[in-house]
Formats: structure tokens, sequence, C-alpha cells
């Protein structure tokens, strides 16, 4: 589910902590470019080559990677218990290359 | 001490070069830390050739080429401008009509957030702010009508203007011309 913020985003960087050269400057999944499902979730695939449809953020493939959630505007709620935040689920979908 | 024995005059000197390394590290993690790496921002921005002192400057969005700050986010728009009140105030003004989020924070030269408004907190109404620095409370009597006060802790900082766009091939137009509204001039 969409984090409850007026706005949100997801960034992968590389391991120096810095973003890489990804294709077509797609650095970011955020509240603007996040396409919802019929309940109202997100997904996305991340990693260094596209492997089906769903959002691609693309990933150095030569390192280790950081996905960092930024929040801005969170709702009242959680920006008084920000450790009731659920934060996106991540599942392997295959071996890394 | 003379009447100390030695292993007591070694322990008190161990608690000395503890103490002193203590009130050290404190002093370089607490005070000088920020400060430097404030020096360091503006110095780096400088050497960019940005123009920044006492006027706003409007860097390129950020890529994967930006390699001022760790984790640098892509999905904001950075307007910058060095203020510096020691010779006299400094007026900022800015009108970004915007529908999503953006804000101007100022930052003394410890790197210390002292001031921030955002786009909820602006209604919709244009920001025109007169910064001062503390000793010049004579200036006040000058400054224009509708223009907020802001005391800065010290005489010179950053004022950074954040625009929040997720997809900036599809809003560059917007969100530029609302980055470029921000002025900054010393009066």
């Amino acid at each position: 589910m969409p984090p409850q913020a007026r706005w949100w985003s997801i960034t992968a960087y590389a391991d120096d902590l810095y973003l890489f050269d990804a294709p077509n400057r797609a650095y970011s999944l955020n509240g603007d470019t996040a396409r919802l499902d019929m309940r109202g979730q997100f997904e996305f695939t991340t990693g260094p080559a596209r492997t089906d449809e769903r959002h691609w953020l693309p990933t150095p493939g030569n390192g280790g990677l950081l996905l960092a959630l930024r929040l801005y505007n969170p709702e009242p709620a959680l920006q008084a218990a920000p450790a009731t935040l659920l934060p996106p689920t991540i599942a392997r979908l295959g071996d890394c290359p | 001490m003379k009447h100390w024995t030695d292993r007591r005059r070694l322990w008190f000197y161990r608690g000395l070069v503890l103490l002193s390394t203590a009130v050290l590290v404190h002093l370089a993690a607490v005070w000088a830390a920020p400060r430097l790496i404030m020096q360091m921002l503006l110095r780096a921005t400088q050497a960019s050739g940005v123009q920044a002192h006492n006027q706003a400057a409007f860097p390129a969005p950020v890529t994967a080429a930006s390699r001022s700050i760790v984790l640098p986010s892509p999905d904001l728009l950075y307007s910058i401008c060095m203020f510096d009140v020691r010779h006299g105030p400094v007026r900022v003004t800015a009108n970004p009509q915007l529908p999503g989020y953006w804000s101007i924070a100022l930052y003394a030269s410890n790197s210390d957030n002292f001031y921030v408004l955002n786009d909820r907190q602006a209604h919709g109404k244009p920001v025109d702010l007169w910064l001062v620095s503390r000793d010049s409370s004579a200036k006040k009597q000058t400054v224009p009508p509708g223009s907020e006060v802001v005391i800065t802790p010290s005489a010179t900082g950053l004022l950074l203007m954040r625009v929040l766009t997720g997809d900036y091939d599809a809003q560059k137009t917007l969100v530029e011309s609302a980055r470029h509204t921000l002025h900054c001039e010393a009066v």
C-alpha cells in the first residue's frame, strides 16, 4: 500500500550512496509515477534488467544497493508514531547474477 | 601529589588523557563538524561555478553525476542563495504557485536550520522575507510592508528552496517557472 503521506518516493542508490547512471534517469518510483492496482497497491521490480511488465526500478547490477523510502507530509498519526509505518514488502524473485 | 604512589599517578594521568580526549571529540563532533560541513558545502557550490552570494541560483536537477551530497533526492529541484547580512539586510521573495510540496529553509553557518516555510504554511501567499543579523534591529524600521523579519543567528548562511517533482520531464515547465520565482538580494 502507498505510505500514509501526502507524497512518497522510493529511490535506488548504489552502495557508495550516490545515484547511478540509470536508463532514462529512472532513479525513483514515487507518488506521481506509481500505478496502483485494483486493491490500491503498487508493485515494482528492481534489478539490473527489466524482467516483467511491472514498473522497473533499475539498479547498478555490479555492487550493492540501497533503497530509500521518503515520506513528505506524513499523516498526523504516522508523524506522531513513526514506528507504526508499514513499509513496502520486498521479495526476492531470483538469484543475484 | 608527592605522596602519591606511581600507580595512583599513572591512573591520574590516564584519567586526564581520557577527559581531554572526550572534550576534544565533543568539540570536534558537536561544534566543529557542522561548521566544517557547511563550509565544504558553500565551497563546493562556489567551485561548481554557481553564483549564489546574495542572489538566487538554480542548480541543474540532481543526476548520477551529482556528488556533493550523499543520498541526493532526485525528486526535488533545488534553488539556493548564500545569504550574507554583514553589510545589511537581505530580502528574499518567492511565489511558487504549485499544487505540490515546496519549502524554503534557512540554515546558519553551523548548519542549524533556523527557519522553514512550506506550501501549506504559506497558504498560497507570496513569500517575502527580510533577513537581518541580531545586531541590526535599527534596520527593521525600513522593512517593507508585508515583509516578514527573520533574524539570522549567523551573519552568513544558506537558503535552500525545495520544489517537489516526481516526474521532471512531464512537469518541467511548471516546476522550473515556480523555482525561478525565488529572488534574493542585499538591500
